[in-house]
């Protein structure tokens, strides 16, 4: 609000404004003689100019003049807060449209510089002349209520009488009829209590939202991938992870040096074992007796069969030795041979180890040289079969559709007249097992046995034969004879009445390790118990006593 | 072809390989079927023998590049080198070949065997030191009464542990605990067999 300067604006009022204006500071100077109302400080400043000061009396008066007509009844007081009927409302709406106020309005209070403010925060006030306007009945009020009674739906209920969760009939009016469900005694339990936010149903209780919560999308909560482990299960992780490293470095060859008295017992009894083993060698003499024909009666078996085989018949060699058992095997594979061949079978070798093939030449031609069968190559060495169980089982298939080193050469070793009747392993009189080793020979029974009527004999190093005895000893017996070790070949030896020198040299060496590996056992048990745990029995019987001072300290030092 | 397409059908491959091998043992139709299959294994298992040849030459050359332990891997890798030469021109049963194993192989794998025995030997002497328990006692116990029935000692024979205990514990508690074993195996390998054939393992890669 702006004024010109050098002009009252009291002069540009119009008169019906001044004569109001008067009457009011008639009124206040009344009211302010009788009540003496508190008033601000509001000295006129001797520089003001008097239509200033005036103004600012004036005002001062106003200002006053609300507290003063204050009702005296609470009920009037808090009339302010009851709702303003519809009637009401509109009409003062109304009233305040069409009645453009050209007079500034006095409640808006600009404040002015050097005005000091009063401790009451200022309360928004209705002038008198306003309030006089809107005490008597307007005579557009009853235009108003004609113009109100034309919009029936919202006069003829009030929201005062809806029940909560109940529509207005015009609301019901627009209500689609039978397509709701009825509800039922458990729609308060079902249905959320919260009120409609939104659309027509925008204030109701207890109806379906529009957006189910099923269908709301959510942000999928954020889970923490890192793992809550407590110290415990660290150490726990710690030492497998270890482990596994440790796992994969290869061993580390830098080993503790043996102390001098340890290197010296072990490189005696390294040369104390070699001298028991070359002293029957050197001396020749027969020195340990021959195993008993009875205690191997699975080596009678075997003898029993091969006696038992026609002249000329095929017998398949399954040569699986490994060269590490070759000079303990050597001799009771021999034997087992030089039987077959005495009965002029037609030996049918084949081997699912790579060095198989050469080692069975090594001993064909090394311990069977005599022999006019292997003099004349007289037999078949069809070589390697390479794939394991798997290959194996194809050979015990179909021999002659089987892969093997020599018709990978392009060899076609069933040529042979004396092979023309081998069509299946079914056609084979016997099959004999040479292993190494308890797994090769399992293989063979396991793939074998049920195809073979004739069954299958083991010829293998002694470590082998604890293993393959519950096949020795099954029913049905899949293994139907074993012989093994150099015990075996001395037996096998005795049951053909013939007497190898090499083996017997061998047996005796045989007999003179055992004992010095017995003895040697037993001496170094004796000597860690008695020898080298005494100060440890000393400490025991006397806990403080000055060795066992030297013993912690020692181990400390260390 | 990628990781996730190559996963399922070498899956499908195997499996429908292991059950035509399967059902061929129990349909006699499926034989030649089931030993063409047989045959591509041994043929693949004998390609599998040269990769791992290959994959030792070139850990070696490595080595001899690196200068670690190189006297050794060069060793190993010329020898290598001429018995493959040698083995591929004349055989395996040729003159050189045979002479190459009869004369360097054989006696070194024979001559380990024997160090192998005076270890064990050194080893049984220390038992009681290196391990002062129960069980110890036990095995050195059974260990004395094996070698004592497994032959005469310095040509003396012992015909209480060679006649008598050592077939019972070789005849009775050796078959029963191995039996045992075995059985063990059977279960596993069967349980192997039908995870393989299930899909749930899968040993040719995952």
């Amino acid at each position: 609000m702006s004024y010109r300067s050098g002009q009252d604006p009291e002069e540009s009022l119009p008169d019906w404004l001044k004569d109001l204006r008067k009457r009011q500071s008639q009124e206040s100077s009344h009211s302010d003689k009788t009540n003496k109302p508190h008033v601000p400080s509001e000295q006129p400043n001797k520089e003001e100019p008097s239509w200033l000061t005036a103004i600012r009396q004036r005002y001062s008066h106003s200002e006053t003049k609300p507290e003063a007509a204050r009702p005296d009844k609470p009920e009037d007081a808090l009339s302010d807060t009851q709702p303003i009927p519809p009637n009401r409302t509109t009409k003062a709406h109304s009233e305040s449209s069409e009645q453009a106020d050209p007079s500034p309005e006095p409640s808006v209070k600009e404040p002015e510089i050097g005005e000091t403010e009063s401790p009451q925060p200022p309360k928004p006030e209705i002038p008198a002349w306003l309030e006089e306007l809107d005490q008597p009945e307007s005579p557009k009020g009853e235009e108003i209520e004609q113009i109100s009674s034309q919009i029936p739906a919202f006069m003829e209920g009030t929201t005062e009488e809806l029940a909560p969760g109940e529509l207005p009939s015009w609301l019901q009016a627009m209500r689609p009829s039978g397509v709701f469900p009825q509800e039922d005694t458990r729609s308060s339990e079902m249905l959320p209590g919260a009120q409609e936010a939104a659309g027509p149903l925008a204030g109701l209780s207890g109806t379906l939202p529009a957006e189910p919560k099923a269908i709301q999308s959510i942000k999928p909560p954020v889970y923490s991938t890192r793992l809550d482990l407590t110290d415990s299960q660290s150490r726990h992780v710690t030492a497998l992870e270890k482990l596994l490293n440790d796992e994969a470095k290869p061993s580390d060859d830098r080993r503790t040096p043996a102390t001098l008295p340890a290197r010296l017992l072990n490189t005696l009894m390294g040369v104390a074992l070699i001298l028991a083993v070359l002293f029957p060698v050197l001396n020749q003499g027969q020195l340990a007796p021959r195993p008993d024909l009875e205690a191997l009666p699975e080596s009678k078996a075997i003898f029993d069969l091969i006696e038992g085989l026609p002249s000329g018949a095929p017998v398949l060699i399954g040569f699986d030795l490994q060269p590490a058992f070759y000079g303990e095997a050597k001799a009771v594979i021999a034997a087992v041979l030089s039987h077959l061949l005495e009965k002029q079978a037609q030996l049918v070798f084949v081997s699912t180890q790579p060095t198989g093939p050469v080692i069975a030449e090594n001993i064909l031609h090394d311990e069977l040289a005599n022999q006019p069968a292997v003099t004349a190559s007289d037999y078949t060495n069809l070589g390697y079969l390479s794939g394991g169980m798997a290959a194996l089982r194809h050979f015990l298939n179909d021999p002659r559709g089987s892969t093997v080193s020599l018709t990978a050469l392009g060899l076609n070793p069933w040529a042979n007249p004396s092979l023309e009747s081998i069509n299946g392993i079914s056609d084979f009189a016997l099959v004999v097992i040479v292993s190494s080793g308890a797994e090769d020979a399992r293989l063979w029974i396991e793939q074998g046995a049920a195809e073979l009527p004739s069954g299958l004999i083991a010829v293998t190093s002694a470590q082998a034969a604890p293993l393959l005895r519950p096949y020795l000893q099954g029913n049905p017996q899949t293994l139907k004879g074993l012989v093994s070790g150099l015990r075996g070949a001395v037996v096998y030896e005795q049951l053909r009445s013939q007497e190898n020198i090499d083996s017997r040299a061998q047996w005796d060496a045989y007999s003179f390790g055992l004992g010095a590996i017995v003895l040697l056992i037993f001496l170094g048990g004796l000597y860690e118990r008695v020898i080298h745990l005494q100060p440890e029995n000393r400490t025991k019987r006397s806990p403080h006593s000055p060795a066992e001072k030297e013993t912690t300290g020692s181990q400390r030092a260390d | 072809m990628n990781l996730r397409l190559r996963t399922p059908v070498s899956a499908a491959v195997a499996i429908a390989l292991g059950f035509i091998v399967l059902t061929s043992l129990v349909l006699p139709g499926l034989a030649a079927l089931r030993n063409q299959i047989l045959n591509w294994a041994m043929l693949l298992t004998a390609i599998a023998l040269l990769l791992g040849l290959e994959n030792l030459f070139q850990v070696h050359l490595q080595k001899v590049r690196t200068g670690d332990k190189a006297t050794f891997s060069l060793i190993l890798l010329v020898a290598m080198i001429a018995t493959f030469i040698v083995t591929l021109w004349e055989g395996s049963q040729g003159q050189l070949a045979n002479w190459i194993f009869s004369n360097i192989q054989l006696p070194v794998e024979t001559s380990l065997m024997a160090v192998l025995a005076i270890s064990l030997t050194l080893a049984a002497a220390r038992i009681m030191q290196q391990r002062k328990d129960r069980m110890s006692l036990v095995f050195l116990v059974t260990l004395f009464v094996l070698l004592l029935s497994a032959g005469p000692l310095f040509g003396i024979e012992f015909p209480m542990f060679t006649k008598t205990i050592g077939p019972y514990v070789n005849n009775f508690l050796s078959v029963g605990a191995l039996r045992g074993l075995l059985i063990g195996v059977s279960l596993g390998t069967l349980a192997t067999g039908l995870r393989i054939l299930l899909g749930s393992d899968r040993p040719y890669g995952s």
